[in-house]
């Protein structure tokens, strides 16, 4: 019997549970709730970031005391299940209306999915009315030009950008007042070096298990891809025909075919010393680690310094119970007695892009007000929302970065990076795997050139040929359009607008198929290279 | 056993169906279909949604060149096998817990065992992904407080597998050497409650005198499991290893909360299941996802095929 | 049963046997101890003494506010998907079931080697085209799609459960009944039912237990937030760059909160339901 009432009340509990929760989900209060007037825009990320969700959630406000029968309801999602979510909300046709480009796009889902937005933006944007930049066409409001919405290979611009980006390196203030009883940062690699030097020495002393820099798979090479950079910038200006200050991964793969540069070059040997000689001041095994491993190593005191993005500063500030400060990279210059001669000196950012670059999708079923809270979004007003509260750097011209965020803003003194090492896929997956031959105990620079020298062809070859084939692909979904366009001229001749966009088409295809002959060139290089014995 | 019917009372009993077509009607459009359109899609290039494109046998010969879904298999394999050596804690559980005199205590434990299970499966994942992490898991802890971690530097040294060192906290889900020996250690010492459940249900039917016999001969606890028990839960254990081999064989969620999609680091987590996932809800590419399901399915259909012609039990 | 008859109980020879079934007990439960008493820690705390529990004045009560606040939507829309998945499921086998077990009806056979084929079918190559065929049944997105396949899965291994369960049912039950006119729904209700309460509640609580714990259709098929259920919500928790754990395991000791419950009250009847099914298996 008691059995009986025990099993009665365990379940009488459970539909009561059962009840409230579909209470719950049929009769949805506050945000949840449509009425029939209220329309729902949904936006969705992966910066889950702090700070990020609230600033987007000011925003949507904001928005909504304008339009008072529009809710935005934000969906932020995991970085790590974020493409997979991403793919089967575009093919499920259940996309929300706007949605962050990055993580898990390709071009031909861009083209397929998204709607481009060039038109749109070389007007002016309505929101910025009572500004400066009332008149200005939308494009231009941005610090680069919204080069960050910008899909190269497809010719348009598909995203409005909210942020600015920079990496910087983060330091334990406290801990380096005791370390060298000052709080001045290392301006050059050669007082960084010794300061990491000092750190240890520090640590031995007072018997402390500290590590100068926290590093990770993801902050260790964040720090030392760009020292590597400072070492091929004079190679770059001897390689590159058109003193272009922008690297073409192409033209670098096209250069290694023909043997004008390879993993054996002084440049690039210097450049992977450089590596490993930073990556000694990291913990060792940071490789296997995380972005949170190394974040909590240094929010818990026990590393001096962290290079990150700007995108960490909120969460890196909030966790840190010392204060934070910020410097520049510590690039070597050119008097530096063992970097400095392959060097011109520290690297500007001036070449930097905005970035949380937000898409329109074509299965929005409220295109028109999805555009205009874009619209909204890549305002002047806005985005000054955007940085007082998630205390990112503004992408918006003339607007001030909250003081958290000025730090962060883009220095453009210095000059053009260097090229980096090739990191199409297949290019990639051969550093990756090899990566242990640099800095593992047993590693040495000259071990890991080696390794890259034997699999960089090879890997080339198959990376050319995926680009090879993408760029033809793009070439032929253009060519349905200029076809069209043509068809309709044909039509209508003399309508101005419809020459401008058949010229305008005709333009992209050329465009591309130049990346198409290029990859071509390039390919063809590399077969020979490789059928050198 | 159903009672027998003739057609003149099936006739008249027509209602009885009634019972059946819902079930019917579910599984046809929510398991059948679904087999069958894979099967179809498998011959074409399938980005999802509408635009498909017939390409015959294509995916099949891609699917001979796919590295990674190979590899995989021999991740599988590995896998099985350590879910083989793990069905032994449960089984001998069952047996400690059946060997009992107190019939109070038999059935006090039989109900401990079952409150593990009150912790979702997906609970206990998550809590052992937390055990696995650098910093704060609790796995590195135990490792360095039994001193069993220098015990693996030192181990690390001589075999020279470079994953150990001394004063790093081990990586166990991002070092790739690790991610095999973390997937099997996960869930440690292993225990299913149903398992034990069902394994102590056979073995209620062995009587005392057995045992009494075998005590007489001086048989070793070991040898009275190996002829008494064992045989008798055969039907038991043999039917867990067939549906703990299907599952590990198609699974991944595991593979997937612990790893992420892309089997971590190295991909050395990659698990055909997963793979199939990846190539579909990652890359696109629907078609040939479909093509290693088909693969991956027909394969497990072959082993249960073998498994249902040459290993007879006898009841 | 295994009375053994009044001779000597050697209890003594037992103690080791307790022991080590204490020790792999302890083992297996050291997951959910973990859970307890970080849920009620900070960070800090944490890291600085691991393995045991703080003191009761300082256990951060906040955790559980803020496990509230994280988890309790998912609780909701994984209560109601698994509950409703349940009895759907239940209420369909049951039909199933009596239908394969009372004669031998034409085709009965045949549709008996569709479900049990299904049991060792791998359903591996479905996702790809359950989805597309939820796409296009216009269920993607919604918790009923959820609820469906629920029913859809779960009535297989109960139909071949219940079904060896309802032929060991006496016949002349099942003949009486139909003396007295009853249709066979009604055998069904007063013949069926009352005798297999352990059966039932035990493919109950697994069935539901199955619910609970799928994650691979929820993240598959839905987009918004508010209707995720716990294991995409773990798997959401589990995402984010700053964790704090002890919330974290809070909000775990929530999502196992309902199975609590019901195994506080149920457990009995599991546990005879388990070990009556066994024997049949």
């Amino acid at each position: 019997m008691r059995e009986r009432i025990l099993n009665g009340i365990g379940i009488g509990l459970l539909a009561v549970c059962f009840a409230v929760a579909l209470g719950r989900i049929l009769w949805p209060t506050e945000r949840g709730s449509t009425g029939a007037d209220v329309v729902t825009i949904r936006i969705a990320h992966w910066q889950l970031e702090s700070g990020v969700r609230e600033a987007l959630d000011a925003i949507g406000r904001e928005y909504e005391k304008l339009h008072p029968d529009v809710r935005i309801q934000q969906i932020p999602i995991p970085e790590r299940i974020y493409p997979n979510w991403l793919i089967t909300q575009l093919i499920g046709g259940t996309a929300p209306d706007i949605i962050q480009i990055g993580i898990g796009i390709t071009e031909e889902r861009i083209a397929r999915f998204f709607v481009p937005i060039t038109e749109l933006v070389e007007l002016p944007n309505p929101y910025n009315k009572g500004t400066e930049l009332e008149k200005v066409p939308m494009l231009n409001t941005f610090f680069d030009g919204m080069q960050g919405g910008y899909q190269e290979n497809l010719l348009e611009y598909y995203g409005v950008p909210l942020s600015g980006t920079s990496i910087r390196v983060y330091y334990n203030l406290g801990l380096l007042k005791e370390i060298t009883g000052s709080d001045k940062l290392p301006a050059s690699y050669r007082e960084f070096i010794d300061l990491c030097k000092a750190t240890l020495a520090f640590a031995k002393a007072n018997n402390r298990t500290i590590v100068p820099i926290a590093g990770s798979k993801y902050n260790g090479p964040l720090l030392m891809n760009a020292l590597f950079a400072s070492q091929t910038q004079k190679l770059m200006d001897q390689l590159s025909p058109t003193g272009t200050l922008v690297t073409d991964p192409t033209l670098t793969m096209e250069w290694l075919a023909q043997n004008k540069w390879s993993p054996n070059s002084p440049e690039v040997l210097s450049g992977l010393t450089l590596m490993r000689e930073v990556s000694e001041f990291l913990q060792p095994g940071f490789m296997q680690l995380q972005r949170d491993d190394a974040t909590f190593y240094f929010v818990q005191g026990r590393s001096l310094m962290i290079c990150s993005g700007s995108w960490d500063s909120t969460s890196i500030r909030s966790q840190s119970p010392f204060t934070v400060g910020v410097g520049r990279i510590p690039f070597p210059t050119p008097d530096d007695p063992e970097f400095g001669p392959f060097t011109k000196g520290r690297i500007s950012e001036a070449g930097a892009v905005s970035a949380v670059s937000l898409g329109l999708t074509r299965s929005s079923e409220n295109p028109a007000i999805a555009q205009d809270f874009l619209l909204f979004l890549g305002s002047q007003p806005a985005n000054r929302v955007w940085t007082n509260v998630s205390r990112w750097i503004p992408a918006v011209v003339g607007v001030e970065p909250h003081p958290d965020a000025a730090p962060f803003q883009p220095l453009m003194d210095g000059y053009a990076p260097g090229f980096p090492l090739p990191n199409q896929p297949d290019a990639a997956r051969i550093y990756n795997t090899n990566i242990n031959d640099l800095f593992g105990p047993e590693g040495s620079p000259q071990k890991f050139a080696d390794r890259l020298s034997v699999g960089y062809l090879e890997a080339q070859k198959s990376d050319l040929t995926r680009l090879i084939r993408s760029t033809s692909m793009n070439s032929k979904r253009r060519d349905t359009v200029v076809a069209a366009l043509a068809v309709q001229r044909a039509k209508d001749p003399g309508d101005a607008k419809l020459d401008e966009k058949l010229d305008e088409a005709l333009q992209s295809i050329s465009s591309i198929e130049r990346g198409y002959y290029l990859n071509k060139a390039a390919l063809r290089a590399t077969e020979t290279a490789l059928a050198k014995p | 056993m159903p009672l027998p019917i003739s057609k003149t009372k099936a006739l008249l009993e027509w209602k009885l169906y009634l019972f059946i077509v819902p079930s019917v009607l579910l599984i046809a459009i929510f398991s059948y279909y679904p087999t069958i359109s894979a099967i179809y899609h498998s011959f074409f290039m399938w980005g999802g949604g509408d635009t498909k494109e017939f390409i015959g046998l294509k995916n099949f010969t891609d699917i001979l060149g796919d590295k990674v879904f190979w590899t995989s298999f021999i991740t599988i394999g590995i896998l099985v096998i350590a879910n083989v050596f793990r069905m032994i804690p449960s089984i001998f559980l069952a047996v400690l817990i059946h060997r009992l005199k107190s019939d109070r205590w038999q059935y006090w434990y039989r109900v401990m065992v079952v409150i593990p299970m009150i912790v979702p499966g997906l609970v206990t994942l998550f809590i052992w992904k937390f055990f696995f992490d650098p910093n704060l898991g609790v796995l590195n802890a135990a490792l360095d407080a039994s001193h069993l971690k220098t015990l693996l530097v030192h181990m690390d040294q001589f075999f020279g597998w470079g994953v150990f060192y001394e004063g790093v906290p081990t990586a166990w889900l991002g070092e790739p050497a690790l991610i095999i020996p973390a997937l099997i250690i996960w869930g440690f010492p292993w225990i299913g409650a149903v398992g034990v459940l069902i394994f102590l249900a056979g073995l209620q039917s062995i009587g005392t005198e057995v045992y009494e016999a075998a005590d007489l001969d001086g048989v070793t606890p070991f040898q009275k499991f190996l002829h008494i028990e064992l045989p008798l839960i055969m039907t038991q254990v043999r039917l867990s290893m067939v549906l703990m081999i299907i599952g590990t064989l198609q699974g991944f969620g595991l593979q997937f909360l612990l790893l992420g999609p892309d089997g971590g680091a190295g991909g050395r987590g990659m698990v055909p299941g997963l793979w199939m996932f990846n190539r579909a809800f990652i890359a696109g590419e629907f078609g040939y996802a479909c093509a290693l399901g088909l693969f991956l399915f027909v394969f497990i259909l072959g082993l249960t095929w073998i498994n249902n012609k040459f290993v007879k039990v006898d009841k | 049963m295994n009375t053994p008859p009044a001779t000597v109980r050697r209890k003594t020879g037992d103690l080791s046997k307790h022991i080590m079934i204490w020790a792999i007990l302890a083992l297996e439960l050291l997951p959910f101890y973990m859970m307890i008493q970080i849920s009620l820690k900070t960070n800090k705390m944490f890291y600085e003494n691991t393995w045991l529990p703080a003191l009761p004045q300082d256990w951060v009560w906040k955790n559980y506010v803020d496990a509230f606040h994280l988890i309790m939507p998912f609780v909701a829309n994984s209560v109601v998907v698994s509950v409703t998945a349940t009895v759907g499921a239940l209420f369909f086998s049951l039909l199933g079931a009596y239908f394969f077990a009372r004669y031998k009806m034409p085709g009965g056979n045949a549709l008996w080697a569709a479900f049990l084929l299904l049991m060792l079918l791998p359903g591996v190559a479905n996702i790809v085209t359950l989805f597309a065929l939820l796409q296009s049944l216009n269920l993607l997105n919604t918790l009923w799609a959820l609820i469906i396949l629920g029913i859809s899965g779960g009535q297989v291994f109960c139909i071949y459960v219940l079904r060896n369960f309802i032929e060991e049912l006496p016949k002349d039950l099942f003949e009486a009944a139909e003396m007295d006119g009853a249709s066979h729904l009604k055998q069904l209700i007063h013949v069926v039912i009352p005798m297999s309460g352990p059966i039932i509640g035990t493919l109950a609580i697994l069935q539901f237990l199955g619910s609970w714990n799928d994650f691979l259709m929820p993240l598959v098929i839905l987009r918004d937030p508010q209707l995720f259920t716990i294991g995409v919500g773990l798997i959401y928790l589990d995402g984010e760059y700053v964790k704090q754990w002890g919330s974290v395991m809070a909000a775990f000791f929530v999502a196992s909160l309902p199975l609590l419950i019901i195994f506080l009250f149920t457990m009995k009847l599991f546990v005879r339901g388990l070990s009556a099914g066994a024997v049949k298996g």
